[in-house]
C-alpha cells in the first residue's frame, strides 16, 4: 500500500479552502488519486476542516461511490443488469473471478491489479453483456473474452 | 395580548412558547410518545413514534411541528394507533431484544412503549439487527450496536453538547449504524467517559459498565474493612429512585442505608471538597501572586480533564493540579487506615470517575487511591436489592473525623459550586451578607457559561464557569482568540454539573433544578459554611498529611508539564 503524501492533502484542501461543506469534493480529489480513501488521509483531513472522525467516516461510508478499502490498478465493473442478465453476465462474471483470483467476498486480487465489483446497469445494454475497466467500456463479453482481458491487461500493467 | 392555545385530542392546550407540538402536549398533560426527542437536544424526526393527525387527516411528526393558534391534532386517532403500532413493530424487528438480562430493562422506552402500546405478536420474522461486536473498551461505558435503534440521541449529546462526536451514524441502508469512525472502539476516539449518551439513550445500546457484584463481595467478606464516600449530588440523585422528591437531600437515609448495607466506615467527599477549596485557592492566589499563565482551570471533573488531555494538550499547564475529592479523601483514607486491609468505595454521580480511579498517575505511594466507584444509580440498585425501604428510614450523621463539612463543600455538586466555594474561601468572611452577596455575583444558576467578576480587597478576579463540554470549548475559544480575559474557569463537564451527571439516574431540566435547590438546601442546613471553618481540617494537615499535603493532594497528568 501505497503511503499518503499530505503535502498533496494539503493542496487539496487549500483549494477548497478547508471547507467543512465542500468534504465530498476533498474527498472525491483524495479518491482519483488513490483510487480509494486511505484511513490516514481521512483521519488528517477530519483535523484540518474541524470535524469529528466518525462524522467524516460517516460521509465516506454513506456514499457507493466512496472506497475505504485500496482498490486494484484495474477496477472491473461487471454490470448484473437485465439485459446483461439475460446474456449471461454471469459466465462472465465467474470468468473474470477465475482468472483474477478474485471472488464476491474478496473482491480485489493479491498482485493489487484488479477490483471486481458488481453494478446493477451501466446504461448501455445494447452493447451487453458489458464490462467496464476503468474508463473504457468493453461490448459484448464472453467468458473467452474475459480471461484474454485479464490476460492483455496483466501483460500492459 | 391574548393566550395562545390549540387543541390536542379536542382539549384546549395553551402554551406560549413552546418549541413544537409535541412540547405542548406534554406540557398540557398529554404524553406523546417519542424515542429520538430530547428537550436539550436538536431536533430530528427520525423515530416516527410521535406521529399525530391533522384536521386534514395527515400524518406529521409533533416533535418537528410548530405550535400555533387554534391548530387541531389527534394523537390517539385510529390512523395514529395503527401507524404507531406498525413504527414500534419494525423498530422491535430491528432491536435485539433480551429483555429479562438487559441492563436497561426497566429504564427502556423501546420496553415500556411496547407494553403500553401492546405490541405483543412479533410482525416480520427476520430480525435486523445489527452484529457488530460488543464494545467494551471503555471502563466508563458498554455500546452494543445490536440494540441500538438508530435514533441519533448519542450522536446529538455527543457532538451538541459535548463537541466531542466520538461516534456518529456510519454506512448506510440496513447497514447503518452508529460507531466510531473506522471501526475504532470508543476508548480509541476522543471519548471522555462522560456518560451523557447512555443517559440518553432510550434502549440498552450504550449502557454504564456495573460493578456491583464486586461491592457485594467485598460487603461479605469479613477481612475486609470497606469504607465508603458518597459525592455531594448522591445525596440528591438518589432519592428519586425510590419515589421521593428530588428537591430534598436525603444525607442522613443514605448514610443508614449504607451502614445496612455493611459498610465499615461512611465519610463524605463534602470533607475533601473543603480540602480541595483549600488547595485550590491556594494554588490560585499562588498563581496571581507569581504572574503564572491564567487562567487557571480547575480539576475536579474527570471528564473535562481527559477532555483537555485529548483536545487541549496546551492547555493542561493551566489546569489545577489538584486531585479531585474523591482522590484527595481517597488518599486521607489510606493513610488514617494504614495498617488495616481497607477496600475504598467511592459512590459517585460519574461515569468517568470509574476510569479516575483506574489512572496510574493518581497512585499515591505505589498505591491505588480507590478500590471501586460506584454510580448513584448502582448505588441504588445495591439498596433495593437488599431490601431496604430507604423512604422510611431513619437519619443518621457519617463516621468521625473525615465526615465533617461545611456548606462550602456540598455545593460542588452543582455547575458553579466549586468556583462559589472558592471566592467564600478567598473573600474569607462567614457573614450572611457576605454569603449572599457572593450567591448573588453571577455564580448561581444552571446557564451554560456565567461569566462575572468578584473582588476580593485589592483583587479584581474575573471569572467564568462551563458546564457541558461544548461551552468549555467555547469559553476556551474566546480566551484563545483574546475575545474575552479570564482569571479562572470552572468547568463541569457534564450539563448542569455532577447533578446531572452520566452516573445520576436520568433526568428531565425541571428534575435537574429541582436536584439544585435541593444542594442548595444541604448547604442551608450546614452550620459552617466556608471551608476553612471545617472542624476536621486541623486533624488532616496534622495528623494525616503530616507535611506531605502537596505530595499526597495533587496529581501531575504527563501533559502538566509540572514538575
Amino acid at each position: 500500500m501505497e503511503s499518503v503524501d499530505l503535502g498533496f492533502i494539503d493542496s487539496v484542501l487549500e483549494k477548497y479552502g478547508c471547507d467543512k461543506a465542500k468534504i465530498i469534493a476533498i474527498m472525491q480529489d483524495v479518491q482519483e488519486k488513490y483510487r480509494y480513501l486511505p484511513q490516514e488521509a481521512l483521519e488528517y483531513i477530519a483535523k484540518k476542516v474541524g470535524m469529528s472522525e466518525s462524522k467524516l467516516y460517516g460521509v465516506a461510508t454513506f456514499y457507493g461511490n466512496f472506497s475505504l478499502d485500496a482498490k486494484g490498478k484495474y477496477v472491473m465493473k461487471v454490470c448484473r443488469g437485465t439485459a446483461c442478465h439475460v446474456r449471461k453476465s454471469s459466465n462472465v462474471l465467474q470468468a473474470l473471478y477465475d482468472a483474477t483470483g478474485t471472488n464476491e467476498h474478496k473482491p480485489s486480487s493479491d498482485d493489487g491489479l484488479f477490483t471486481l465489483e458488481i453494478v446493477s446497469c451501466l446504461g448501455a445494454c445494447g452493447l451487453s453483456p458489458v464490462v467496464m475497466v476503468n474508463d473504457t467500456v468493453h461490448a459484448a463479453m464472453t467468458p473467452e473474452k474475459a480471461r484474454a482481458l485479464v490476460e492483455q491487461l496483466r501483460e500492459e500493467a | 395580548m391574548t393566550e395562545k392555545k390549540m387543541i390536542i385530542d379536542g382539549i384546549e392546550c395553551p402554551f406560549t412558547d413552546e418549541r413544537n407540538v409535541l412540547e405542548v402536549a406534554r406540557h398540557n398533560g398529554i404524553d406523546i410518545p417519542s424515542l429520538c426527542y430530547c428537550e436539550n437536544l436538536s431536533i430530528y424526526g427520525g423515530c416516527r413514534l410521535c406521529l399525530v393527525e391533522n384536521e386534514k387527516g395527515a400524518l406529521d411528526a409533533a416533535c418537528s411541528m410548530q405550535p400555533r393558534n387554534g391548530l387541531v391534532v389527534y394523537t390517539h386517532s385510529e390512523k395514529v394507533l395503527k401507524s404507531r403500532h406498525t413504527t414500534l413493530q419494525l423498530l422491535m424487528n430491528s432491536h435485539r431484544a433480551e429483555c429479562l438480562t438487559c441492563e436497561q430493562s426497566g429504564r427502556c422506552k423501546l420496553q415500556e412503549y411496547a407494553h403500553r402500546y401492546n405490541v405483543v405478536e412479533p410482525r416480520f420474522k427476520d430480525n435486523t439487527f445489527s452484529h457488530e461486536r460488543l464494545d467494551v473498551s471503555s471502563p466508563c461505558i458498554t455500546r452494543d450496536p445490536s440494540k441500538c435503534i438508530l435514533c441519533g440521541l448519542c450522536v446529538r449529546m455527543c457532538s451538541e453538547v459535548q463537541n466531542i462526536g466520538a461516534i456518529d451514524f456510519t454506512k448506510r441502508g440496513k447497514k447503518a449504524i452508529v460507531a466510531p469512525g473506522f471501526g475504532k472502539m470508543l476508548i480509541e476516539t476522543g471519548c471522555v467517559g462522560c456518560g451523557q449518551c447512555a443517559a440518553v439513550c432510550p434502549t440498552g445500546a450504550l449502557t454504564i459498565n456495573r460493578q456491583i457484584p464486586e461491592m457485594w463481595r467485598m460487603l461479605n467478606d469479613p477481612n475486609k474493612r470497606v469504607v465508603v464516600q458518597y459525592a455531594p449530588s448522591v445525596r440528591v440523585g438518589l432519592a428519586e429512585e425510590f419515589g421521593m422528591p428530588a428537591n430534598e437531600p436525603v444525607t442522613g437515609k443514605l448514610v443508614t442505608a449504607l451502614r445496612r448495607l455493611g459498610v465499615d466506615v461512611v465519610y463524605d467527599t463534602n470533607l475533601s471538597a473543603d480540602l480541595t477549596i483549600m488547595e485550590e485557592s491556594a494554588e490560585f492566589l499562588e498563581k496571581v501572586k507569581t504572574g503564572a499563565k491564567l487562567p487557571m482551570f480547575t480539576s475536579c471533573c474527570p471528564g473535562w480533564i481527559q477532555h483537555v488531555e485529548k483536545a487541549h494538550p496546551h492547555l493542561m499547564p493551566q489546569v489545577s493540579t489538584c486531585g479531585s475529592p474523591m482522590e484527595m479523601l481517597g488518599a486521607l483514607i489510606r493513610k488514617q487506615f494504614k495498617d488495616e486491609d481497607v477496600y475504598s468505595v467511592a459512590i459517585m454521580p460519574c461515569t468517568a470517575k470509574k476510569f479516575e480511579a483506574q489512572r496510574p498517575e493518581l497512585e499515591k505511594d505505589g498505591q491505588r487511591l480507590i478500590d471501586l466507584v460506584l454510580t448513584t444509580d448502582e448505588l441504588a440498585r445495591l439498596i433495593k436489592a437488599a431490601g431496604i425501604d430507604l423512604k422510611n428510614l431513619p437519619d443518621s450523621e457519617p463516621d468521625s473525623p473525615l465526615g465533617d463539612y461545611t456548606g462550602a463543600g456540598v455545593i460542588f455538586g452543582v455547575t458553579g459550586g466549586v468556583t462559589e466555594a472558592v471566592i467564600r474561601r478567598v473573600l474569607d468572611d462567614a457573614s450572611p451578607d457576605t454569603l449572599k452577596t457572593i450567591a448573588e455575583c453571577g455564580v448561581r444558576g444552571l446557564e451554560g457559561i456565567k461569566a462575572f467578576t468578584v473582588t476580593a480587597g485589592e483583587l479584581s478576579i474575573r471569572i467564568a464557569v462551563a458546564n457541558g463540554l461544548a461551552n468549555a470549548d467555547m469559553l476556551i475559544e474566546k480566551v484563545e482568540s483574546g475575545e474575552e480575559q479570564f482569571d479562572f474557569i470552572e468547568v463541569m463537564a457534564c450539563p448542569n454539573g455532577c447533578i446531572g451527571g452520566g452516573g445520576q439516574p436520568p433526568a428531565s431540566n425541571a428534575r435537574k433544578a429541582e436536584r439544585m435547590d435541593a444542594i442548595f438546601k444541604a448547604d442551608e442546613a450546614c452550620e459552617l459554611k466556608i471551608p476553612q471553618q471545617n472542624p476536621a481540617l486541623g486533624y488532616v494537615y496534622d495528623e494525616l498529611l503530616k507535611g506531605r499535603a502537596h505530595e499526597l493532594l495533587h496529581i501531575h497528568y504527563p501533559a502538566h508539564g509540572h514538575h
